[in-house]
């Protein structure tokens, strides 16, 4: 039902004058409806035919394969035959009987837990160094990305060879030192430890954004700082710090995110030996899916992974006012 | 068209709507339709009259659709291997293409490790290529998933061949419930190789001199092993143990079976499998002879580099001398050591399909014989060296049996009792059991889990397969 609005209240509730509104009263709820004008329609009609393609494309290629592999993740199907209903029986056989889901996930979470600090800690590190006015610190800056741009499979295989215990140049050094370097990629309680070292291989990009972070920070402030009397660690945790922390948060975030879909090195370094010590998480569920053919179980895998990762991004973000400070707050950090 | 001018807002609305629309039309489903010319289904009644031993005449009924003689056919077969085979495999094709002119091979060679998966996802995606070859592990299972057109009513309506033609021995590789699916196209048995020159150094016989003499057992070869072994200069007998290829036939030849009769029980958790693993993790830990757990693809490697004496392989020894081996003169094959069974050789055969998702079915079928039949594989020896003899004619011929990679392998193969080498179920995947065994034999390798409890550990989760597909 339409009515105009009685002239003074019109204009109370509409300012814009340029603009006409109708209004609509349906049911008990009294729930006003703007129709908005034709330019307003135009607007938003001319917004989606440019956004369509995006939108086709994210709906086509991520929500609905996202969609199906939710639907098979409650069947039993080998690519090839008919799925089979099988309800929730992949996450019950997944959580209960199988060793091998556990074991992926605890090599996954320990690798997340001693990488991610290292990583973090490292390229605010070299950003810091890479924040110097020296003659050629574009040249280092280049040199320290260059690694992230190289593919997952070159970086392994060139790490394959640093490894290996007889022939790789890691364990060539350690011999000149007399140290008897171990069997890195073949020893149980040292390929962890070679694949954490070779995560921080990898360092541009936290590097990259830490050092955008740092040149954001107004020289004002160091320069008050200085008048105050302010030593380096005191500069760098009162005032670098606090408003780092944002970029921090971001690569902590990411790197969580990326942690958990490590596959790349352990395919093609050691295919999850010795003994599932790197039966990443993600390998596990590519075995499942493309090595046995279980994708009800590879899906139902997949979509574990999304929740977990889910729950432990929001947990980020809430924590997040607790320690992140962004410099548009009116309140500073505790 | 009135003079109205097409302003910025509309021009790019215009472009924004022309992309939306290209891109809805690429995510449309394509549907094409062609219009090819087929000869109507073709009933055709064929005498077949088979050689002496056979008295009766068949009649066969073949109903095939068949493209006309002058409709272009490109027939896509997809093969493992390296380029370095190409050659080789594109000389055996050659006399299919003068036969038939209207046709194109496009072959699609890929590597071995993940050849499985490609295939698997080409057959769901409905792209799966005419011609396959299909590795003897995967057999079982493929053919068992209706992946392959069934070959007898074809090989029956040929008078150019029979299924006689290969070695009865290979054909359960390609053979699912009494119906042929595939062609045997290369047969090997495994065996060890060793470095003649680290051999000779070593002060005691050579793995071929006491099999000659009768004497290649479990215990010679560890002594063997620690006489070619010095740690100190890092050589070590063996490498690759880890592969089940390797340590598998050393239960077979002491009569460990991986299922029983009937395939709804797995006897892994017994004797012979639990010395067999037992005896691999010996030579590690207790007499040395191994170096320190790595992956195969250092074997061949350390091989070439001296730094091991033995190793597993199959034997293709020219062509394993000349490609993988960088041409590698000091190899010599020998046999697996002889178990209480003595000496029980292990054989597998590859096999080439014609795929259920062809576009021609009959021309699908004259180029897989055309790669296993003899034919081919002389042109391979012709061009490449070597030979799998998987036909009996080839099989049959002295001068081929000669060249057959080592003539005494040639009994082997044609002698079923020595038994196959991968455990032949269509009941479970191949994959699937190799991730088993593959998961609890790592930790046993490293000392993680002892012997018994791998071998049981193994066993337990094979029986809960079976007891799932039944």
């Amino acid at each position: 039902m339409l009515f105009q609005l009685p002239e003074g209240l019109a204009e109370a509730v509409n300012p814009r004058e340029d603009l006409s509104y109708e209004y609509t009263l349906f049911g008990k709820g009294h729930t006003k409806v703007l129709k908005r004008s034709r330019i307003r329609k135009r607007e938003y009609a001319s917004a989606l035919l440019f956004l369509a393609p995006w939108i086709i494309g994210f709906v086509v290629f991520e929500i609905g394969p996202l969609l199906a592999s939710g639907t098979i993740s409650f069947f039993k199907w080998d690519l090839i035959g008919d799925p089979r209903w099988a309800g929730l029986a992949n996450y019950e056989e997944l959580f209960t009987r199988d060793a091998l889901f556990w074991q992926s996930f605890k090599v996954t979470t320990i690798y997340s837990l001693s990488s991610i600090p290292l990583r973090l800690a490292l390229a605010l590190l070299v950003a810091l160094l890479m924040n110097q006015k020296v003659p050629g610190i574009a040249a280092f800056r280049t040199i320290f990305y260059m690694p992230s741009v190289v593919s997952g499979v070159v970086m392994a295989m060139i790490w394959f060879w640093v490894f290996n215990s007889r022939f790789g140049i890691l364990n060539h050094f350690l011999g000149l030192m007399g140290i008897d370097g171990p069997n890195w990629l073949m020893d149980t309680k040292w390929v962890m430890p070679a694949f954490v070292v070779m995560s921080l291989w990898s360092i541009g990009a936290p590097m990259i954004t830490f050092l955008a972070g740092l040149q954001g920070v107004p020289q004002e402030l160091y320069d008050a700082a200085s008048v105050d009397g302010a030593g380096r660690w005191r500069v760098f945790w009162s005032v670098t710090w606090p408003l780092l922390t944002p970029v921090v948060f971001f690569n902590l975030v990411t790197g969580v995110i990326s942690s958990f879909q490590t596959f790349t090195a352990s395919y093609v370094m050691t295919e999850g030996g010795p003994a599932n010590s790197t039966l990443f998480y993600v390998l596990y569920l590519y075995r499942n899916a493309f090595k046995v053919f279980r994708m009800g179980k590879a899906c139902a895998m997949a979509w574990i992974l999304f929740v977990l990762v889910l729950v432990l991004t929001t947990l980020m973000f809430k924590s997040s006012p607790l320690w992140v400070f962004y410099e548009t707050e009116v309140e500073g950090r505790r | 068209m009135t003079g109205k001018r097409l302003g910025r807002r509309e021009f790019l609305r215009l472009m924004a709507g022309a992309a939306a629309g290209g891109a809805l039309a690429a995510c449309t489903p394509q549907v094409v339709k062609e219009t090819v010319i087929v000869e109507k289904p073709v009933k055709e009644t064929v005498v077949v009259e088979k050689p002496v031993e056979k008295v009766v005449k068949e009649t066969v009924v073949v109903e095939a659709t068949r493209a006309p003689s002058k409709e272009k056919v490109t027939l896509t077969w997809a093969w493992w291997g390296s380029i370095a085979h190409v050659k080789g495999a594109m000389a055996k094709v050659r006399p299919f293409l003068e036969r038939y002119p209207h046709a194109e091979v496009a072959p699609m060679y890929m590597a071995s490790d993940e050849y499985d998966t490609k295939i698997m996802t080409m057959f769901a995606g409905g792209s799966a290529p005419d011609v396959i070859m299909v590795k003897a592990q995967f057999a079982p299972d493929w053919y068992h998933r209706g992946l392959a057109v069934q070959l007898d009513p074809l090989l029956e309506a040929d008078p150019n061949a029979d299924r006689t033609d290969w070695l009865e021995s290979l054909l359960p590789y390609a053979t699912v419930d009494g119906k042929l699916y595939g062609l045997p196209y290369s047969a090997g048995p495994m065996i060890w190789q060793y470095n003649t020159e680290l051999a000779a150094a070593s002060g005691v016989p050579t793995p071929l001199e006491y099999y000659e003499r009768g004497e290649w057992t479990y215990d010679t070869v560890i002594d063997w092993s620690i006489a070619n072994t010095r740690a100190e200069d890092n050589i070590y007998a063996w490498d690759a143990w880890y592969n089940e290829d390797l340590w598998m036939p050393l239960a077979w030849s002491n009569g460990g079976e991986f299922f029983n009769d009937d395939e709804t029980e797995c006897l892994v958790d017994s004797g012979p499998w639990v010395d067999a693993i037992q005896y691999v993790v010996d030579l590690r830990y207790k007499y040395e002879v191994l170096p320190p757990p790595g992956g195969s693809k250092e074997m061949g490697l350390n091989f070439r580099a001296g730094n091991i004496a033995a190793m597993g392989s199959y034997p293709q020894q020219p062509y394993w001398r000349a490609i993988s081996m960088g041409g590698y003169q000091a190899v010599q094959p020998c046999y697996v050591a002889a178990g209480s069974l003595g000496p029980k050789c292990l054989f597998k055969s590859d096999s080439h399909c014609t795929s259920t998702q062809t576009q021609d079915v009959e021309l699908s079928y004259e180029l897989t014989k055309a790669l296993c039949g003899p034919e081919g594989e002389r042109i391979n020896q012709e061009v490449m060296g070597y030979i799998f003899p998987a036909t009996r004619q080839n099989f049959e011929d002295p001068e081929y049996k000669a060249m057959a990679f080592w003539d005494q392998d040639i009994q082997f193969i044609s002698n079923e009792e020595h038994g196959h080498l991968v455990p032949i179920t269509r009941k479970i995947p191949w994959a699937e059991m190799k991730a088993i065994w593959r998961q609890y034999t790592d930790e046993a390798w490293v000392q993680k889990i002892s012997p018994a409890e791998c071998c049981a550990s193994i066993a337990a989760d094979i029986n809960t397969l079976l007891k799932e597909s039944a």
